[in-house]
Order: structure tokens, then sequence, then C-alpha cells
């Protein structure tokens, strides 16, 4: 092993780098879902490259258009460090061990923010990827350029985000710095997806028009206040100019910012050392005391319930599921399927399907994985096959509910659709269950909510590919079945998948 | 007219963890009212028996029944009589104290007006009666002990089962846990207690188990313990380390 000297910045990143990889645990499976979904990613990026090459854009509307992405990317980049710089105050992990010791601030900061860069860049080169590769074989190798630029974003996110939560934590305080900056990661973050989906919300394109509307957008070009942009855009196409200036910047304002705001990074954590220890609401003491017992269902459901809702991280994960559900989604706003059933269904209803899927799937993490006392539950006088119903239905209520009363509504006009509509939701939250029910327990418990999807590109990527399967089984059902086929089979798999989850092979008495 | 059944009996109680045996064959039986203490050194097999008992470990072998109810017959019904407090509280962070205690009570199925006497004597009892609208989030670890051994005790259980209770605690509430737990035996509650502090098992206990290597080593009442290893007038703690030094054996 190379010596290194101890208390030293490269020594701390070592440590950090093997306390990481020490505590990934990657199953067959996971590894097999990641190498599906980055190939059918991949097979994503090769269409879009090929209608992309078609256009025959000329250079400066190229950067233009890359710009434009170069800024979702930030936009994106930067919702999520914001929430894992947050992570990186307010979770104090070995914090304590570390700004007991005689290391430098200086020294801890570089390293906190780069593993946070580490984590958010992992899941947006991954993505990227899939793009870059086949627009290096189909189009131009400089497409490649975009594993420097990235990570050079990235790094510009991190240190943006590091600043956004320094001046939150001063402006607002440390209980309500950790919110802001959880609703602003949140709002950044949507807004940058709807406002990528602008030219898909144009509904009944087709491509000649698209191309138009690619044009119009890549003319905005020529006006001067586009000039950033179009900049961004040449320092992400390698532009040898822009290219380096951005390193420069990217790297430079990095240091510049660890280096001079160490001693404000450790303020800020030991603001928020103490948010969680103080009495946050005392409800009212008057009146005779009195206790509500609901039965044995009652009671699982109002701690499950009570709990998701006092969740400081469930802002968080939801905006992190419309994240996760974007891609999905949007693409579908402003379409109609025409249905095997004769009715004209709204493609956007279909977004349920994801988004109910994955509400379920974080909340029955926080069920499950992130149970603070499962020793209390396990000692219960209550059949585990009850306990495990109860717990499964705490979860799958909230994004059920919701979901069917958009199905009701759908069914107003398309009832036949409606129905399929409600069973594939069924379905995902169904399926999403039996997938996350099996990820804990994390560990931190419930406090390790917050990192759900950062310490874990692979369930990122899983369920992003199940909402795309989930997405594409009902659009075919709809399209191409007819109503009682795929009713039918629909309820053969939903049976199927109910039958996995509330007798699992090894359930204990 | 037949004798009570005892409130705990072991018997050939195994568990196995592959190749690893960490309990290899116990025998033990506590009958009701008893305060028994159990005692070994880390890793002596303590925790993974109690867990068996409790129900939250399958045993390899052997059979366990609480109060003549055999735990694998019928687990809901054996786990209605017994609760467990372990050394790391059984809480939520962002449940208060009454909260909290409103979802044991509701998982052992007590009924409200019961559920809140009772709640309400164990605040008070504990001083915990003007933190009950806090989350316990903000308790210090003491607190939270307290918090979770009035969560054992709200549905009234005929065996306690409490493995390091007193770990962390600071003077004056490892006092109060130590008076209650007095009080729940005089008042004819079976008590199990694991701990590491010698006075503590000294002062309170009736019987005393030392287990090393997951096997019972020697049982009994502290002078039984004495009389039969020769050790007239030793301490529980020079008894205790003579015996898992094995020096005891050979006196």
């Amino acid at each position: 092993m190379i010596a290194l000297k101890p208390g030293g910045l490269p020594w701390l990143l070592r440590h950090e780098l093997r306390l990481a990889l020490r505590t990934k645990k990657t199953g067959p499976w996971a590894w097999a879902i990641l190498i599906v979904g980055i190939l059918f990613l991949h097979g994503v990026g090769a269409l879009s490259i090929f209608g992309f090459s078609k256009m025959q854009l000329a250079p400066e509307k190229v950067q233009m258009i890359f710009g434009g992405m170069g800024m979702f990317s930030v936009a994106i980049m930067l919702a999520a460090s914001l929430q894992m710089t947050v992570n990186a105050i307010y979770t104090r992990g070995d914090l304590d061990l570390l700004l007991s010791s005689p290391l430098r601030p200086g020294t801890i900061l570089p390293v906190r923010l780069l593993a946070v860069g580490l984590a958010v860049m992992i899941s947006s080169l991954a993505m990227a990827a899939c793009f870059m590769n086949p627009g290096a074989v189909m189009v131009s190798a400089r497409w490649l350029v975009g594993y420097i630029t990235l990570p050079a974003l990235c790094m510009l996110s991190v240190t943006l985000s590091f600043l956004l939560v320094l001046a939150l934590v001063k402006l607002v305080g440390a209980r309500r710095a950790r919110t802001a900056a959880q609703v602003l990661g949140g709002v950044i973050g949507i807004g940058a997806a709807l406002a990528a989906q602008i030219p898909n919300m144009n509904s009944s394109a087709d491509h000649a028009t698209q191309a138009r509307n690619f044009q119009a957008m890549a003319a905005l070009g020529d006006h001067p206040a586009m000039l950033p942009l179009r900049w961004l855009g040449a320092a992400i196409t390698g532009e040898p100019g822009p290219f380096l200036v951005l390193l420069l910047v990217s790297l430079g304002g990095f240091v510049l910012v660890t280096t001079l705001l160490g001693p404000a990074f450790v303020r800020s954590v030991n603001a928020a050392a103490g948010a969680d220890a103080t009495p946050r609401r005392k409800l009212a003491d008057k009146g005779p005391f009195t206790m509500r017992i609901r039965g044995t269902t009652g009671t699982i459901l109002w701690k499950e319930w009570r709990l998701i809702l006092r969740d400081p991280s469930l802002l968080t994960q939801v905006c992190s599921i419309l994240l996760v559900a974007a891609p999905v989604v949007l693409p579908s706003i402003g379409k109609h399927i025409d249905t095997a059933s004769g009715e004209q269904m709204a493609f956007g209803w279909m977004g349920v399907v994801p988004v109910a899927g994955l509400l379920a799937g974080a909340l029955v993490w926080l069920a499950f994985a992130g149970e603070d006392a499962p020793d209390l539950l396990g000692t219960a006088p209550v059949q585990a096959r009850r306990m495990l119903r109860d717990r499964l239905l705490a979860a799958a209520l909230p994004a059920l509910v919701p979901a069917t009363l958009v199905c009701l509504y759908v069914a107003l006009s398309t009832p036949w659709s409606a129905l399929l509509l409600w069973l594939v939701t069924l379905l995902s939250v169904t399926t999403y269950l039996a997938m996350d029910m099996r990820q804990g327990p994390a560990l931190g418990g419930r406090k390790a909510f917050q990192k759900r999807y950062q310490s874990n590109v692979i369930a990122l990527f899983g369920e992003m590919l199940l909402g795309f399967v989930l997405f594409g089984l009902g659009w075919l059902m709809l399209k191409f079945l007819a109503p009682a086929w795929a009713v039918s089979l629909l309820l053969v798999l939903n049976a199927g998948v109910l039958t996995g989850l509330l007798w699992p092979k090894r359930a204990s008495a | 007219m037949n004798p009570p059944a005892p409130a705990l009996e072991i018997r050939g109680l195994r568990k196995s963890y592959g190749e690893k045996e960490a309990v290899k064959g116990i025998d033990l039986t506590i009958q009701p009212g008893e305060f028994y203490g159990l005692l070994g050194p880390n890793g002596a097999g303590k925790t993974t028996t109690l867990k068996m008992v409790v129900g939250l470990l399958a045993p390899s072998a052997g059979h366990v029944s609480v109060f003549g109810v055999d735990n694998a017959a019928d687990p809901v019904a054996a786990k209605r009589q017994i609760a467990w407090l372990p050394d790391e509280p059984m809480l939520y962070d962002k449940l208060t104290p009454v909260e909290y205690l409103e979802f044991v009570a509701g998982l052992w199925g007590i009924d409200a007006r019961t559920a809140a006497g009772r709640a309400e004597e164990l605040l008070t009892r504990l001083e915990l009666y003007d933190h009950r609208n806090e989350r316990c989030e903000g308790f210090s670890r003491g607190m939270k002990q307290k918090a979770a051994l009035a969560g054992a005790l709200i549905h009234d259980p005929r065996l306690l089962i409490l493995d390091e209770p007193l770990t962390g605690l600071d003077a004056a509430i490892a006092r109060q846990v130590k008076d209650l737990l007095a009080e729940r035996a005089r008042a004819g509650c079976t008590i199990i207690l694991t701990t590491h502090i010698m006075e503590v098992a000294e002062r309170l206990v009736d019987r005393i188990g030392i287990i090393q290597h997951g096997l019972l080593l020697a049982e009994g009442t502290l002078a039984e313990l004495r009389q039969r290893h020769g050790r007239d007038g030793a301490s529980l703690e020079e008894l205790f380390l003579d015996l898992v030094s094995g020096k005891a054996v050979a006196a």
C-alpha cells in the first residue's frame, strides 16, 4: 500500500474511499439489473442520436442545444448535490471523530464535497454515457469529451450547492436550512425536468414539426442573451477555449471555496448538530390524560403514517421520485393512446403507473429497511403474516389512494382504459413493494432514507428500469390487447405478485 | 392440584450460525415471581438465548415454553406474556412517549382506558410525565431507556426480560430503573436480567445463572454457588471470575 502522510487530503480521501467500497454490497442480481438497464438506455440513446443526426443542424445550433443540455445537467446535478450537501452537514457519521481530531477543516471539507461530487457524478455519468457512447460511434468521437466536461460541471454544481447551503444556514438557521435546501433542490430539479420536456409537449407533432421546433429553439441562440448558453455548449462540445475555461472555473472554484470556507463548514456542522436534539414541537399538555388505541391494524398503520409524515427527508424523496419518473412520464404529456377498446385516453395519465409504484417503493423502504425498532415488532404478539400485511398496506395506501382517484376521474370518459390503468398501477405498486421491501435493514435505520438513491445507484437504475417496463407494459395492454384479455392477464399478474408479497417463502410465525 | 407452570422452561436449546455454535444446549427453569440474573462474559450466548426466548431468533434445536405455552406451537400467546428490553432502546425518535406507549399498547391489544392509566402511572413514576408530548429524538440516553422501559411495562408482562438495561445510564436513572424492577419483582412479575454489573446482580436477583461458550456453567442462589464451589464469603464478582476462568471448577 502507498504510504501517505497521515492527516493529509490524499490520506483522508483514501480512508473515505475504503469505507465507501467496504459498505457497498452488490449481489449478482443487482449487477444484472444494472447491466440490463445500461444496455436498455444505450438503445434509447442510440435511437435519440439517430433522430438527432437526421436533423442536419448547423454547428452553432448544435452548440445551442448542447448548451441547453448542459444547463439541464447542471440543474439536475445541483438539485441532487444540494440534497447530498445537506446530508454531509446534517448526518454526523464520523464527523464527531474528524472534527475532534487535529485535522484542518480545509482537509475535511474538500473530501466531504468530493464524496458528494463522486456520488452525483457516477449516476449522471452512467446516464450520460448511454448517449455519449452511441454518439461517439454514430456521429463523432468528440462526444467522448463529455467524460471530462460532465465531471467538471458536476464539480461546479457541488461548489454551487455548498455555497447555497451555507447561505441558507446563515439566512434561515440550521433547522430550516435543511428543509429549505430540500425544497430548493426539488424545485430546481423538477423545473429543469419540465423545461427539458417543452419540445415534447407539442402533442401531435410529426418529425418535420419537431425538427422545425428544434430549429426555432436553436435559432434563439442568435440572441445576445443566449450567449452564455452557446458558450457552455461550445465548452461541452470540446471547443478548446471555452473547454479550458470551464475546466479552470470548475476546478479553481472548488479549490478556492474549499480552501477559504472550511471554518464556515465547521460552523454549519456545529449549528446543525443541535437541530434534531432540541424539542421540536410540544403538544398541548392540557386536558385529561387519554390514549387512542385503534386495534392491531389501525395501530400499525397509524404508527407508520405518523413516522412517514414526520420524516425530514420525505419531501426530498418525493422530489427524487418525480425526477426518476420524469424521463418516463414527461415525453407522453400531450399525446393520446388509441386503445384496443376503441377509447382515446390521454397518454399522460399513464404517469400514475411509475409515480405510484415509486412512491410505494419509497414508503415501503421507510417501513422495512428504515424500521427503527424491528425487535419491538418481532416480540409483539401479532402473527408475522398480519404484521407483514399491515406494514405493506401502510406503504401501499398513500400511493394507491391518489392513483385510484386519478383512475376514477379517467373512468368518467374512458372506463375500460381507466380499469386497465388501475390494474397496471396496482401491479406497479405491488412490484415496487416486492422490490424495495427486500433492501433493508439500512445502516442508520430511518435516517438513511435520505441517501437511498445516493448510496445505491443500482437501486436507482433498477427502479427507473422497472418504471419503463411497467409503463411500456401498460401501453402495450391498452393499445393492443382486447380489454377482456388485458384485464384477465393483469388480474393473474397482480395475484401472482400479491401472493409472493403476502406469503413469502421464509415467513416465520 | 397441578403445580403452576414454570415462568420459563428451556430444554436442550441450541443455536448455530453455520459452523459456529452460539448456544450449545441449555436447560433452564425459572419459577413464577423469580428475579433471575443471567451472567456471562461478552459473546457467551446470553443475548442469543434470550432472543430465542422472546421469539426474535428461531432455535436450531430444543424448545422453550413460557408459563406452559410452547413458543414454537403458539408464538403469539407466548409473546403476549413477555416484554423484552434490550440495551439499545427500541424507540422511535419521531414519536412522543405517549404515542410510543399508544403503539405498544395497541400491539399488545390493551384497551385505551387501561393503557392510559398505566401510561400515566409509568410516566409519572419514571419522571417522564412532563416530557410526554415531546418527541424522543431530543431525549438523553437515560430518558430513552426509561421510555422504552415504560413501553415494556405498559402491557403488564408476566415475564420481563432485560438485556443490559443499565448500560450507559447515570446513577440517578439507574437507581430509578433498579427500584422499579425490584417493585415489579415484589408484585410477582418474573424478571430475567443480564448485566455486567455484579453489584446489581448481587443486590437484586434471587438466583443466578452463569453462561459461557453457549453453556450454562453454574446456577443457583449466591449462597448455593459459594457453597458448591468452596468460595465462602466470596463476592459474586470473585466467584464469577473464578468460574469463567475455570479456577472454581478446579476448586
